[in-house]
């Protein structure tokens, strides 16, 4: 499963048209989802399919469509940045290899880890943001709120503005 | 004890005063738009007044902590199991906010109307970023930190695309939108990586279990490095600045203005939060990596900003270089120097929003008013606004009697005070450059002949927040006692 | 635990990082490059989900649900934008998009 992710992802990103290269999106989603279930986050397996996979998917694909791309443009996929790139992509090679040296040292905090079975199911998850974390909960309402306004204002026709 | 109010007490609460009434009015403001307001041109000033009692609300409630802190004689409270803390820092940081604010609240309104988008959404929106900034000042936790952030940059994204049919701001909105989601993706994988070493969000529990291990612990060194990423990119430094120019230049110059002090005083007290918290224990390794950034920031923003002919790109690039020098107080580190960042964001708010209404005033039905030609022979036209532009200007400078000096002075002070001379000398030479472009402007002003020879027209709310920037910035520079004092009380933390 | 070590989890999720800032900075399609930031941003959460399966803590769980609705919401108003853009302009190249002097 973490093979198949990698593999959509290398192609999400070097697909040329964006239809593609989202539906390759799509499925390194499903998979990140399998993924969250081995780890024992159901709840979050579940709203990573629906919200990512159903909503924030789909409303690419609508704006895509929305737009009526003239044919993707057939021009070099890759801009100017190649040497950029390719010293990016060497930086998180030794990232990746950072992190597999650094989580020798990591489980220091399992320490932790003895207290007791507490994972993402439902009710765990539940109790946790109405409890503890309720305020970053309003916190995110407000946000959406602010997301909804902002998606009105910048988008309503100028002749329906008051 | 009821188990609902085991998670929301009486102190919490207390804390969250500031907050709510910035949420309520916010809110309050989108449904007065749409409902009551019948005619046009009640709209015009019943809405910036309408957002004068939601910040004096604001600022009473803040008021309240400072006594209720004062009084008790203890250092701070927390609330919400450490979510949030009050204490001088985070009051010293939501007055700068409330000012930023309420000075914006009331230059908008001319300004809106003339690019024909005045609507209630502009107030609200920087009501509920005000609300992103205090929990970016106030929180002690990283999920109430991110959801902050991300709550204070989205509505800069709205605000900045605000002109929609014009496509500079279209293009602005979009480039902040996408290098803004990009840092806070590096931001969340530090703050995983954070996480993940220490099994809380605390900042608090992260500093002290991060102080046990080694600065050069490659987890650490990461989680040190994908953070700071996230974080040099919102405060623009350098090679993280390239969204700074264009989202200023494209935004509408009021947004502009409260972007280049709102935000980036925000960003400032997230910075500080993190680095001077969690990440206190490995200065080692991100002191060197700091310092070169902030050559770095000094150098392209004082070098670009020279050949700019955008005032607004010009100021942009004057705010990058102005970053830099906020950034080497973190590297000294010690009280003089973070007592350097306080006194520097509070002179910058005043001085940076002054040069930028200058700027909001020369905008008229048929220019733009942004190009340094535009200034010239403003003294002839307005002498009133020559002057106080200059006042800005020195400033922004640092010349001795104004306020800019008295930034400048402390975070030098600490600079040599730490032993970090190379980074003292070249933020110095720096300075002689930044004299070089500011008195570009200076000299438009006062020497070449006007093409428009009309005085400004401006609103009197702007004629009123003008005067009273300038006299801020005047006073600080003479009198700068009660404003140091504000600014110690920063310190303790 | 079983026989995956946390390792393994958190070097896929810094692939999936690196792919994604690598997608953030090649491509010139706007689309693509809001697509690229999810992808990080699932990197992040990845990270965060297995973090919090080895600490058997709910934290980590939670943030991963922040960062889905802070997601949903710059998409929305990331998407509003772009909508705007491309009314006034007609093109999703990222390098065509330049009135701005630089």
């Amino acid at each position: 499963m973490a093979a198949a992710s990698v593999a959509s992802a290398l192609l999400a990103v070097t697909r040329k048209n964006p239809v593609h290269s989202m539906l390759w999106v799509l499925t390194l989603f499903l998979h990140v989802a399998g993924i969250f279930l081995l780890l024992g986050a159901e709840f979050l397996a579940a709203v990573q399919v629906i919200v990512y996979a159903g909503a924030i998917l789909i409303f690419y694909i609508f704006v895509v469509m929305l737009l009526d791309l003239p044919d993707e443009e057939a021009r070099p996929r890759f801009g100017k940045h190649w040497p950029l790139a390719a010293a990016v992509g060497l930086c998180f090679a030794a990232l990746a290899w950072l992190v597999r040296a650094g989580t020798g040292v990591a489980p220091a905090a399992t320490r932790l880890a003895a207290e007791g079975p507490p994972r993402g199911g439902l009710s765990a998850i539940g109790m946790a943001l109405f409890g503890p974390f309720a305020l970053p909960f309003e916190m995110a309402s407000l946000l959406l709120l602010a997301a909804i306004v902002g998606a009105v204002v910048l988008a309503r026709r100028r002749a329906a503005g008051p | 004890m009821n188990p609902i109010s085991q998670y929301y007490t009486a102190t919490d609460h207390f804390v969250l005063v500031p907050a709510i009434m910035l949420a309520l009015f916010g809110c309050a403001i989108l449904l007065l738009d749409t409902w009551i307001i019948p005619n046009p041109s009640q709209r015009k000033w019943l809405l910036p007044v309408f957002v004068l009692p939601g910040l004096g609300l604001t600022g009473f409630a803040l008021w309240r902590q400072q006594a209720f802190l004062a009084a008790s004689g203890s250092a701070e409270i927390t609330a919400f199991q450490g979510a949030l803390t009050v204490d001088g820092f985070s009051l010293f940081f939501n007055w700068v906010f409330l000012i930023a604010s309420l000075i914006v609240a009331l230059v908008s309104y001319k300004y809106l109307e003339i690019e024909g988008e005045h609507h209630g959404e502009y107030y609200g929106l920087i009501l509920l970023a005000q609300s992103g900034m205090f929990f970016l000042a106030t929180g002690t936790d990283l999920v109430t930190l991110f959801i902050g952030l991300e709550l204070m940059a989205l509505c800069f994204y709205i605000l900045v695309g605000f002109l929609r049919t014009d496509k500079r701001s279209n293009e602005a909105a979009m480039k902040y939108l996408i290098l803004g989601a990009f840092s806070s993706g590096f931001l969340a994988y530090g703050f995983s990586l954070l996480y993940g070493m220490t099994g809380s969000t605390k900042l608090r529990d992260i500093a002290s279990t991060l102080a046990m291990r080694d600065a050069w612990d490659p987890m650490v060194f990461l989680a040190m490095a994908t953070t700071a990423v996230g974080l040099l990119f919102k405060i623009s430094a350098v090679p993280f600045h390239m969204w700074a120019p264009d989202a200023y230049e494209g935004a509408p110059t009021t947004v502009t203005a409260y972007l280049s002090v709102a935000s980036k005083a925000a960003s400032f007290a997230f910075l500080l939060r993190i680095f001077m918290g969690p990440l206190a224990a490995s200065r080692a390794s991100w002191e060197p990596l700091l310092s070169i950034v902030a050559i770095l920031t000094m150098t392209v923003g004082n070098l670009a900003a020279i050949s700019q002919n955008n005032v607004k790109r010009l100021l942009a690039y004057s705010s990058i270089s102005h970053a830099g020098y906020m950034l080497l107080g973190l590297i000294a580190g010690n009280p003089t120097g973070i007592k350097g960042v306080s006194v520097y964001v509070l002179v910058y708010v005043f001085m940076n929003l002054g040069a930028f209404l200058v700027v909001v005033a020369l905008r008229r039905k048929d220019l733009l008013g942004e190009d340094v030609e535009d200034l010239a022979g403003l003294i002839h036209r307005s002498p009133g606004y020559a002057i106080l532009m200059l006042v800005f200007l020195l400033s922004l400078a640092g010349i001795p009697p104004t306020a800019g000096f008295l930034g400048k002075y402390y975070i030098f002070l600490s600079l040599v005070e730490t032993g970090h001379y190379l980074l003292a000398v070249v933020g110095t030479l720096y300075v002689a450059v930044a004299v070089y472009y500011y008195f570009r402007l200076v000299r438009s002003m006062f020497q070449t002949d006007a093409s428009v020879t009309e005085p400004l027209a401006t609103s009197l709310g702007l004629r009123v927040s003008l005067a009273a920037s300038a006299a801020l910035t005047l006073a600080i520079g003479i009198y700068p006692e009660p404003f140091l004092r504000l600014a110690q009380s920063s310190l303790t933390r | 635990m079983t026989g995956v070590p946390l390792s393994w989890y958190l070097i896929l999720s810094a692939l999936l990082f690196a792919l994604g800032v690598a997608g953030f900075l090649f491509r010139r399609n706007i689309i693509t490059v809001f697509m690229s930031i999810e992808l990080m941003l699932n990197a992040v959460n990845l990270s965060f989900v297995a973090f919090s399966y080895q600490l058997k803590q709910v934290n980590g769980h939670i943030f991963t649900f922040f960062v889905m609705v802070v997601a949903a919401a710059e998409a929305a108003v990331g998407l509003a934008i772009i909508l705007t853009v491309f009314k006034n302009r007609e093109t999703l190249n990222v390098d065509e998009v330049n009135s701005l002097k630089n």
